[in-house]
């Protein structure tokens, strides 16, 4: 652990809290900010991934709902994935969780 | 002791996740395992969160551009080696993000027609990649990468009919080939899922070490848990029945090829699923039906045409697990029918200790079970645990007490008084039983649990098992000290008479005898183990065989003192043990006999290593061992280094490295002369191996056990020829003109041929002709 003053206050607000990024492949993943670059290159701990149903599996739910008024719901297919990289390059959108308590203090 | 495993660099600190055995909390054995791939079951995936979330994009990307390059903004406590730990799972990587995956699954058909043949192929398949699982690779690279099964596992099913090949838009068509997937090959399927989870059900409730043995993770996916065995069973009679009605369908080979394939699950599946209490309770085993249907299954073989296509690594893109996408582990069919083979045949030979001969008998047929080479799968060492210890009972119907005393009566044979069952009846607090009491349950307290890590110990990997021992000895040494006192105290109790020696009166001490005995050998099954292991490197072996030497000398002092006193009881004439058959005295017959056992076993090891001494000292000295280069070590270190363990223990002491160098190398003595030694003893050795191996089963306490003893003596007697050979070699080189040199000589260590503890060094002459040149 370094005492070191932070590069970036801003940045640093978010290390430890909950973010939802958004990769070009449209996945989302959710975890907690650890640490972060120049590049955008992020690390997240806890991480689940999300990612949405295939076009086929969805054409598949409409077909045996035909008739249900109103859309059809499907559940984000999900699983845990741990510590894991986002490379900058990949990363489209950024969100934080605005949560009542902070990531921290809900263990 | 802490285990930490395997790649879990990454958060894994912040989730230590301990998998210690509530039931065996045994302080020695506790796993502490540190992994990102055990999280799961832990941490249910959440819905994604969807309200709650600002989109901080463009300030993020704002303030990440000033930052300078090579500049971070972190956590202070998120440390660089977890920084690297995540470096494993780079999300978009193709190498290491599993997510990048193609989702072949989804495009998969599990009711496209196949031939009865393919059926019979998948099945092969399948059961190699199960017994890759039983052998330590992951569910990932093996079984759940078969896409039948991921169909019928994906959705979660909580109960059989919610198990199915068809996927939801799929129309109903009910042709033979449909019915053959759904009544043969999906019984099959969920039957060998049930047997994992029965398989890993059990590993887990005992000492096994994750990752170094096998893998029990399932990334979430329930292998059928809330199934019951019995439905499943019942799954495969319908399928039996099925078969049969459609007998005319196939050919007679494959009808059979089907039909054994299911009857052999089923009987797999039978004995997997029984649970530890019903073998304890007598239950009959199929294991014996198993291997005969393992035969056919294996003949039949042939018949079957192997589906690639049903397998993808594919599947990992959805599991729970932070390890970047592994290839499918292919294990041959033959290589998994004999393992599963060797399964069968140890699952029935363990029961054997369910019949209690004695605890000597149990101890050595632990000792031999483990032994065996290859070892047995961690499945079975898992077993073998529960079937010995389970809910506070040994072998479901003994208490720790019992087999303890026993374990103290047959080696020392101490008054009848100490071990008295009676006494326990005892409530006077100034009867002296009453306080001889209160010390012998201190000591089946205290030396109880050394005594059942002993046999767990016993059932881990052999490199574990060495580790573990080095720990082992401590406490049974600071035991052997608390059991003296004990032992001081119950003297007073029993009211024991001295014994004169010349060296002053002498006392029993049986528990302690005991205690120190079991140090000793287990001190000695480290440095086998090191042979065995090959942990030593050649020009170590003299050493380390004067080690072994010192430690079974000090050993058959001690047995010969247990002797001397385990002869006093009980004190009749000579005329009285004649007139009837007293079961003191018969328990007395016992104990010396097997006293006798263990010193005919300690000097024929005795003798044997001391011939290995002579002979690896003679190599050295004439150069001929080769010794591998060490610029940042030296032998003093080295030394030090294999001692470690024993550095601390109170007796036998370890010798000083310059006076150990002087015992080992012998410099008074000539070469010649060292293997003339050798030679004698070699002699004698063999001919206390041969009387061993003549001995019968009762007498060497090998009653459950005969064949492993019988195969080790033999080893024994391999290597002591075999040494035998080596030392005339030598000394005829050693006497001819050209001498004993590396240009004349060719020695290499030969492991194979001989004991794993006794590997023999292969001398052969050099060609003095000049070679042919081309």
């Amino acid at each position: 652990m370094d005492d070191s003053p932070t590069p970036s206050p801003f940045l640093q607000s978010f290390i430890s809290q909950t973010l939802r990024i958004t990769t070009t492949d449209t996945r989302v993943f959710v975890g907690e900010l650890k640490c972060t670059d120049k590049a955008k290159n992020l690390i997240l701990s806890r991480t689940h991934e999300y990612r949405y149903p295939a076009a086929s599996e969805l054409a598949a739910v409409v077909e045996k709902e035909k008739g249900t008024v109103g859309g059809v719901k499907m559940a984000l297919k999900s699983r845990y994935i741990g510590l894991v990289v986002v490379p900058g390059e990949y990363v489209v959108k950024v969100e934080v969780e605005d949560g009542p308590l902070k990531p921290a203090e809900r263990y | 002791m802490v285990q930490t495993s395997g790649n879990g660099l990454g958060d894994g600190i912040f989730l230590w996740h301990s998998i210690v055995n509530v039931a065996n909390p045994a302080k020695g054995l506790a796993r502490l395992i540190l992994r990102d791939d055990d999280i799961p079951a832990m941490h249910p995936t959440p819905p994604l969160p969807t309200d709650s979330f600002r989109d901080i994009t463009a300030e993020f990307f704002e303030a990440s551009e000033k930052l300078n390059v090579g500049q971070l903004v972190k956590d202070p406590y998120f440390t660089l080696l977890q920084a690297v730990g995540a470096l494993e799972a780079r999300i978009m990587d193709p190498k290491m993000d599993s997510g990048m995956l193609e989702a072949e699954y989804e495009s998969f058909d599990a009711l496209q027609p196949r031939l009865p043949e393919e059926v019979v192929g998948i099945m092969d398949q399948l059961l190699s990649h199960e017994m890759a699982w039983h052998m330590g690779s992951a569910l990932s690279q093996t079984l759940f990468t078969c896409l039948y099964i991921d169909r019928l596992l994906s959705s979660s099913p909580k109960t059989l009919k919610e198990t199915t090949f068809a996927s939801s838009a799929e129309v109903e068509a009910d042709t033979k080939e449909r019915q053959l997937l759904e009544n043969v090959l999906r019984p099959y399927c969920l039957a060998l899922v049930k047997c994992c989870y029965c398989v890993n059900q059990q590993i887990m409730m005992e000492h096994i070490y994750e990752e170094e043995d096998f893998v029990t993770q399932t990334y979430n996916v329930s292998l059928l848990d809330s199934v019951e065995p019995n439905e499943v069973l019942n799954l495969l009679d319908d399928a039996l029945v099925w078969l049969e009605t459609s007998k005319d369908l196939y050919t007679e080979g494959i009808f059979n090829a089907l039909k054994y394939r299911i009857s052999h699950r089923r009987a797999l599946l039978h004995d997997l699923s029984r649970e530890t209490e019903e073998w304890h309770t007598g239950a009959v085993p199929e294991w014996d039906t198993s291997l005969e249907l393992l035969g056919k299954v294996e003949i039949t073989h042939k018949l079957g045409i192997p589906v690639s296509e049903a397998f993808s690594t594919s599947v990992q893109r959805k599991l729970a697990s932070q390890v970047p996408p592994r290839p499918i582990v292919e294990l041959s069919f033959e290589d998994a029918i004999s393992s599963l083979k060797k399964l069968c045949v140890e699952g029935k030979d363990m029961l054997k200790v369910l019949k209690y001969q004695g605890s000597t008998n149990l101890v050595n047929y632990f000792l031999s079970f483990m032994a065996r080479r290859p070892s047995p799968s961690p499945y079975i060492r898992s077993l073998l645990q529960s079937l010995f210890f389970k809910d506070m009972k040994i072998l479901g119907v003994m208490s720790v007490k019992q087999v303890l005393f026993d374990d103290v009566r047959e080696l020392c044979n101490p008054v009848e008084l100490l071990l008295d069952p009676r006494n326990e009846l005892v409530e006077a607090p100034h009867d002296p039983r009453f306080d001889i009491v209160k010390r012998t349950n201190w000591f089946v307290e205290r030396a109880g649990r050394s005594y059942l890590d002993l046999f767990r110990n016993i059932c881990q990997n052999r490199s574990r098992l060495r580790r573990n021992l080095c720990h082992a000895i401590l406490d049974w040494d600071s035991l052997q000290v608390e059991s003296e006192e004990i032992d001081s105290e119950l003297r007073e109790l029993t009211k024991e008479d001295a014994q004169v020696t010349p060296n002053g009166p002498s006392y029993s001490f049986p528990l302690s005898s005991w205690v120190y005995l079991y140090k000793l050998r287990q001190m000695e099954w480290i440095i086998l183990l090191g042979f065995e292991l090959e942990v030593y490197q050649p020009h170590e072996f003299a050493g380390m065989y004067w080690y072994l030497q010192h430690y079974v000398r000090t050993k058959i002092g001690h047995i010969e003192r247990i002797r001397g006193f385990a002869a006093l009881n009980p004190k009749l004439s000579s005329k009285q043990k004649k007139k009837k058959v007293i079961p003191a005295v018969e328990q007395q017959q016992k104990a010396l006999s097997q006293l006798t056992f263990y010193l005919l076993e300690a000097s024929a090891i005795q003798e044997l290593s001391g011939a290995m001494i002579n002979a690896y000292t003679a190599l050295a000295r004439l150069d001929l061992l080769k010794k591998p280069p060490q610029p940042y070590s030296s032998d003093s270190l080295r030394y030090d280094l294999r001692m470690k363990p024993f550095f601390t223990i109170g007796c036998p002491e370890v010798v000083p490295f310059d006076i150990f160098e002087t015992l080992v190398d012998n410099p008074e003595t000539q070469t010649l002369e060292l293997l003339e030694i050798a030679s004698e003893s070699i002699t004698q050795a063999r001919k206390d191996f041969d009387q061993l191996s003549k001995l019968d089963a009762n007498t060497a306490r090998v009653v459950l056990c005969e064949d492993a003893f019988r195969t080790n003596s033999r080893e024994m007697l391999r290597s002591c020829i075999g040494l035998g050979v080596a030392v005339a070699v030598l000394t005829k080189a050693l006497k001819s003109p050209g001498g004993a040199t590396n240009e004349t000589l060719d020695v290499e260590i030969d492991k194979a041929r001989y004991h794993p503890s006794f590997p023999v060094p292969s001398i052969k002459n050099k060609k003095q002709t000049p070679q042919k040149k081309r």
